[in-house]
């Protein structure tokens, strides 16, 4: 496929196991959180005021800026009707727009299919950072390369020596050449081998070529942060490129003060370097970030952590974003809480996909959403 | 004054309370498998957890009245971490040692978790061992069993080796992948011989005394004990593992009494449940269903100790909790 | 003495009926002979067939294990370590059509407990393992049995029961069933139901439990296929089990699965099978033993059509895995960590065991393949035949030697190709490798340095071959 570094590019950070939605955007001044929340509450002196009502958690300072700047979206009591606190099902519905049956097919790999229906980025117009293929990005005849490390990335990795690799990739390729008469199955792997030693030769050429004046942690994140910016800087044409907090790091259910300090200082921080390395590269107008979790937590406490609930929050951020507050926050009133001591979702992710698929992507949302739904105006 | 009763003195084991529950870190245990317990009732817990989480390894510190005190060590082979972490012991300082079976190491912590030194070394050799499990420290002395050896060795507590005796085997003072170990106020060594389900005795030479049971599942018989504890009045207690239950046999080896849990929800049980309120709905449900029998249970029951006043604390290594029973001389109407 | 052909046959079963076998275990089944080594796999004790007590010992999770990633990880363990290879691949064929998943069930350990069904059911009587299937809570959860009432039914598990457990849309152009038929097996099974489990929090949940509500269960006339009567589900069971329809449902899935890649199961209807002799043998089986899953396999493996049919087959990603672990022989003596990140290789190859991707289940045969699972294929398998350490790869090595002081390029390739399981390379390939062989000098291996370079080449080959389309197939 042809590109040019204009193309609107998507980047998707998966929050994994259910970041705490009322500790990350809290509403600070709502007695209700104080009741409900006596041992992890976050002190009102200590948030990022947004608003006046609500702030962000301390450990989100790296992302004030873009905050005052205008650039980042916050969208309140994100979720779906009829929750569920499965992560592996929540999650899914996440990424297959499915809440009532169960989907296969992934909105980004229709939003792959739908930017590169030849198949011309040969494997690269949609990148997962991670190992296996997250259900997001997962249509038959959709090849997504999955990259658990862009420096290591390729095949016939365990094959010591420079020399030696190079000879039995050489190899490979011969291998795997087109044959007449081997017959469907065969043509078929040749073709797909043929395919899988260019993507990830295409995808080598990241590492190499890039620069940079900034230093990502050394943490999952940070790590795949960086693949990111590399391969979005390497101009291979990606349009889609997503990853995951490492699995189930957000399942607070015990310890919560810590651990989700320490998690919102490693994403903030690291998310803070992506955006900066990409404005030191001028490459950073064409792209949308966005985070988002499978569920948020019970409003109330457990006395050290929180479990599984529903209505959270998530965030979308970049040079072309509207900044501002999306949405109004499910009230924290006992009376006002679904069943089960839960924040009752006031806007469905799919409304936020819409603006994502029409406005940044250019596609018709309604067959990828299964559905209408109204977008949210952020872009 | 205790009367007799069929051929054994009438001492009854009440049910006290509870503490814990399932947690990966803070206010809970995640697969315990040992824990030591200090004079002022100070537990110190390990948690195992398992490989996909590797954040639920470490040491958690709470008293029996079930209170947080903290939590130190994490996953890794670095000096102070924690791989397959299997026993701990006390010394008279208030240290902590924690035997890692993968590690091959004793590591030393002070009372606060802060860790102080390592010692050990692979192999089969006297002075080496290959998957330490069980360990128990008097005075300056530390016994343990040194497992993939089918051995007790003797050390001082600066890892100096001093002697060492068992092999492989069923026959008498002969060891099958023991665990556990403990030592009676007389010094006599009790071994939890766990392949060959029973407990075996030692004098401070090593030479066998007695054995204490075998394969099954009736009274006074064991599947897979893994560890074992004397209180003073010589009664044994042992952590019939694959049974779920403690088996408490009187000095003799007699058959005395069982416990398969009476667990009732701990405080840091309630407030799990209080801020899920669908889940107190569905176990009342199930306590419904069943009349509380599976809450209750001891799920691979894997560590027991007497404490300073008398407290017997079982750790329920399946439902990260710790049930916490009294021996109690004088009659007490339940 | 089993010779060439003995050995490259005996190396087919092992693969097909269990999941692979290193090249020591695969001589000395040859040397038991074919017949032999067919019964002890058809004939499993019912013992666990893996050490229980040092799983326990040594991963204590081992005990009701409420996560996903554990019940995985002792499965491939499982797979890798049992005596009982059979027991284990029909446990796996199972879960690839009795499909449920853990994305809806949410509990590990009700996973866990419905394949240990079918490793303990499913080389017995087909309308006895039907019968565990139905109440089988996880299953009568999935498919939503416990929202049917005798009030208002729901008919998931009644259409799934049909469609997708036993007799299929339909075969010969033909339908099997009606929608009435549906709606009269959802009625029967009304009352299937579970008893309330305890929650997760916060000691873990409890096994859940089958319990059947007859004041929920519709008693009132139904007809079934024809049949009236107040009909309740292990009546509806009994007259499925006799179908024709489920015994040739059942012999096409045994024929996909051990013989070789068929049409995906909704083209059944219009697309005839492969191999209709083999399929009748089977279906005859089924009926002259009284529905026994044995009884079938046993005239499977022993009917020329399963003999001759050499990699005929995609691996599975579980095959891949395990099958790759027991020929290099890791994880294979003493427990040791490292377990989790192994039982995720499926996953990353496409196949979240477990987890379905739907009641259907995967798209299997080619299907598999795609540019990312094909990458992970590779990497994974040449990875491990490179690791000239381990047990299985050493023992391949020496073989070479054992081979003669000075190896001709055709000659290793050749041999190379042999030790991985008999592999059948396409002559291009195989001359690509020869080349590649000659291109690396005389391959000979008398002092330490040559024996050095010798390993160091022929792991390398093992990779290669690893690599090779021709090793996708089983």
């Amino acid at each position: 496929m042809v590109s040019t570094n204009k193309d609107n590019v998507l980047v998707v950070l998966s929050l994994s196991g259910g970041n705490d939605g009322l500790n990350t955007v809290i509403p600070y001044n709502d007695g209700h959180y104080r009741d409900f929340r006596p041992n992890l509450g976050v002190p009102a002196d200590s948030v990022i005021d947004l608003n006046g009502e609500i702030g962000m958690h301390p450990t989100m300072l790296p992302l004030k800026k873009y905050w005052d700047e205008g650039k980042l979206a916050v969208f309140l009591g994100i979720g779906y009707a009829n929750p569920s606190y499965s992560h592996f099902r929540s999650m899914d519905i996440w990424h297959t727009c499915e809440p009532d049956s169960i989907g296969t097919e992934g909105w980004l790999g229709q939003v792959i299919k739908e930017l590169d229906p030849n198949n011309e980025g040969q494997g690269v117009t949609g990148v997962n950072f991670g190992r296996g293929l997250p259900r997001a990005l997962a249509k038959e005849g959709v090849p997504v390369a999955s990259v658990g490390n862009l420096e290591t990335y390729g095949l016939l990795t365990g094959i010591e020596g420079e020399d030696q690799r190079a000879e039995a990739l050489d190899l490979f390729s011969k291998i795997y050449a087109p044959t007449v008469g081997g017959g469907f199955v065969s043509d078929y792997l040749r073709s797909t081998g043929t395919y899988a030693r260019i993507g990830a030769d295409i995808l080598a050429t990241a590492t190499p070529k890039y620069t940079s004046n900034v230093e990502y942690s050394s943490s999952a994140v940070g790590q795949y942060m960086k693949n990111i910016a590399q391969t979005h800087l390497a101009d291979l044409g990606t349009r889609v490129l997503f990853t995951t907090s490492p699995y189930n790091g957000f399942d607070t259910h015990a310890n919560q003060a810590q651990l989700h300090s320490g998690l919102w200082t490693d994403v903030s921080a690291n998310v803070d370097t992506f955006v900066t390395d990409l404005r030191e590269h001028n490459a950073s107008d064409n792209v949308v970030l966005f985070m988002f979790s499978e569920f948020g937590r019970r409003v109330g406490d457990n006395g050290s952590g929180t479990d599984h609930g529903a209505g959270s929050v998530a965030f979308a951020l970049g040079e072309n974003v509207k900044g501002g507050i999306y949405g109004v926050y499910p009230s924290l009133e006992p009376s006002q809480q679904e069943e089960g001591g839960n924040l009752k979702s006031s806007m469905d992710f799919r409304q936020v996909y819409a603006t994502i698929l029409e406005d940044w992507m250019g596609l018709d949302s309604n067959p990828i959403n299964r559905g209408v739904f109204e977008k949210v105006p952020f872009l | 004054m205790s009367t007799h009763l069929f051929g054994l003195v009438d001492v009854a084991f009440n049910y006290s309370h509870s503490v814990g529950r399932n947690e990966f870190n803070g206010t809970g245990f995640r697969n315990p498998v040992d824990m030591a317990i200090d004079d002022e009732g100070k537990v110190y817990v390990l948690n195992r957890s398992y490989e996909n989480r590797p954040d639920g390894v470490h040491a958690t510190i709470a008293t029996l009245d079930e209170q947080f005190v903290g939590e130190f060590s994490k996953f890794g082979e670095a000096p102070g971490d924690m791989y397959w972490p299997t026993s701990c012991a006390l010394d008279s300082a208030g240290n902590l040692y924690v035997a890692d079976e993968w590690l091959n190491r004793i590591t030393i912590y002070d009372g606060d978790g802060e860790y102080l030194r390592h010692w050990g070394e692979s192999g089969d050799g006297p002075g080496q061992f290959n998957a330490p499990s069980g360990i128990a420290i008097v005075g300056d002395t530390m016994w343990l069993v040194d497992s993939k050896n089918h051995r007790v060795q003797n050390y001082g507590l600066d890892g100096s080796f001093k002697s060492q005796f068992g092999e492989f085997g069923s026959g008498n003072g002969q060891l099958n992948l023991p665990w556990g170990i403990c030592l009676d106020k007389n010094g006599l060594i009790y071994v939890a011989d766990w392949r060959n389900d029973r407990i075996q005795q030692f004098n401070q030479a090593g030479e066998w005394q007695a054995t204490f049971g075998m394969s099954g599942s009736g009274p006074g018989q064991f599947k897979r004990p893994n560890a074992v504890c004397v209180d003073d009045d010589g009664d044994i207690y042992v952590c019939d593992r694959e049974n779920d239950r403690v088996q408490i046999l009187a000095p003799d080896g007699r058959f005395r009494a069982q416990l398969k849990g009476d667990h009732q929800i701990s405080g840091w049980g309630k407030s799990k449940l209080n801020s899920n309120p669908d889940m107190i709905r569905q176990r009342t449900m199930a306590i419904t269903h069943d009349g509380g029998a599976y809450e209750k249970a001891f799920a691979n029951p894997c560590s027991v100790r007497v404490t300073e006043n008398g407290q017997i604390a079982v750790l329920d290594h399946t439902r990260g909790r710790i049930q916490v029973y009294v021996k109690e001389k004088e009659p007490v109407l339940l | 003495m089993a010779g060439s052909n003995d050995i490259a046959l005996m190396a087919h079963l092992l693969r097909r009926a269990g999941f692979n076998a290193s090249r020591d275990e695969v001589e000395a089944a040859a040397a038991r002979g074919y017949d032999t080594v067919v019964e002890e796999l058809l004939n499993p004790a019912p013992e666990s067939g893996v050490a229980d007590d040092l799983m326990l010992r040594y991963h204590p999770t081992y005990n009701h294990p409420g996560a996903i990633e554990i019940n995985i990880q002792n499965w491939v363990y499982r797979m890798v370590n049992t005596e009982y290879q059979l027991k284990e691949k029909m446990a796996l064929f199972w879960h690839m059509i009795f499909c449920a998943g853990h994305s809806k069930i949410d509990s590990g350990e009700e996973m866990g407990r419905m394949i240990q069904m079918f490793r303990d059911q499913g080389m017995g009587n087909f309308r006895e393992l039907l019968m565990e299937l139905s109440t089988s809570p996880a299953m009568v959860y999935y498919l939503d049995n416990c929202e049917s009432h005798k009030t208002a039914i729901n008919e998931n598990y009644g259409r799934e029961l049909l469609e997708l457990f036993s007799m299929g849309v339909g075969m010969n152009d033909a339908f099997n069933y009606s929608e009435d038929d549906v709606k009269a097996t959802a009625r029967a099974f009304t009352g299937w139901n579970i008893a309330p489990p305890y929650p997760p929090f916060p000691y873990g949940r409890s096994p859940w439990e089958f319990r059947f509500d007859p004041a929920d269960h519709d008693d009132s006339e139904k007809t079934f296929l024809g049949q009236s009567g107040n009909w309740n589900g292990d009546d509806i069971l009994d007259m499925i089990a006799d179908q024709q329809a489920t015994a040739r449902f059942i012999s096409r899935h045994l024929y996909n699965y051990f013989v070789a890649d068929e049409v995906p199961v909704p083209s059944w209807r219009q697309t005839p099978p492969k191999d209709e002799d083999t399929l009748v043998a089977l279906e005859q089986a089924y009926f002259d033993s009284g529905y026994n899953i044995t009884a079938m396999l046993r005239v499977l493996f022993n009917s020329d059509g399963f003999k001759n049919a050499r990699y005929a087959k995609v691996k599975n990603p579980a095959e891949m895995v395990a099958g790759t672990l027991r020929m290099v022989g890791d994880h294979r003596e003493e427990i040791k960590p490292g377990m989790f990140e192994l039982s995720q290789e499926p996953k990353y190859m496409g196949m979240d065991l477990m987890n379905p991707p739907t009641v259907e289940g995967w798209h299997t045969g080619h299907e598999w393949i795609d540019s990312g699972t094909l990458v992970e294929r590779i990497n994974f398998a040449a990875d491990y035949l490179g690791r000239t350490d381990l047990p299985g790869v050493r023992s391949m090595i020496s073989r070479l030697m054992s081979q003669g002081d000075s190896l001709s390029p055709e000659q290793f390739v050749d041999s190379c190709a042999d030790l991985v399981g008999c592999l059948n390379l396409t002559a291009d390939t195989r001359e690509q490798l020869v080349s590649h062989a000659g291109r690396g000098g005389a391959l000979t291996h008398g002092s330490d340095a040559e024996r050095a370079e010798f390993t160091r080449r022929s792991g390398e080959m093992f990779q290669i071959i690893a690599s090779t389309s021709e090793f996708q197939f089983e």
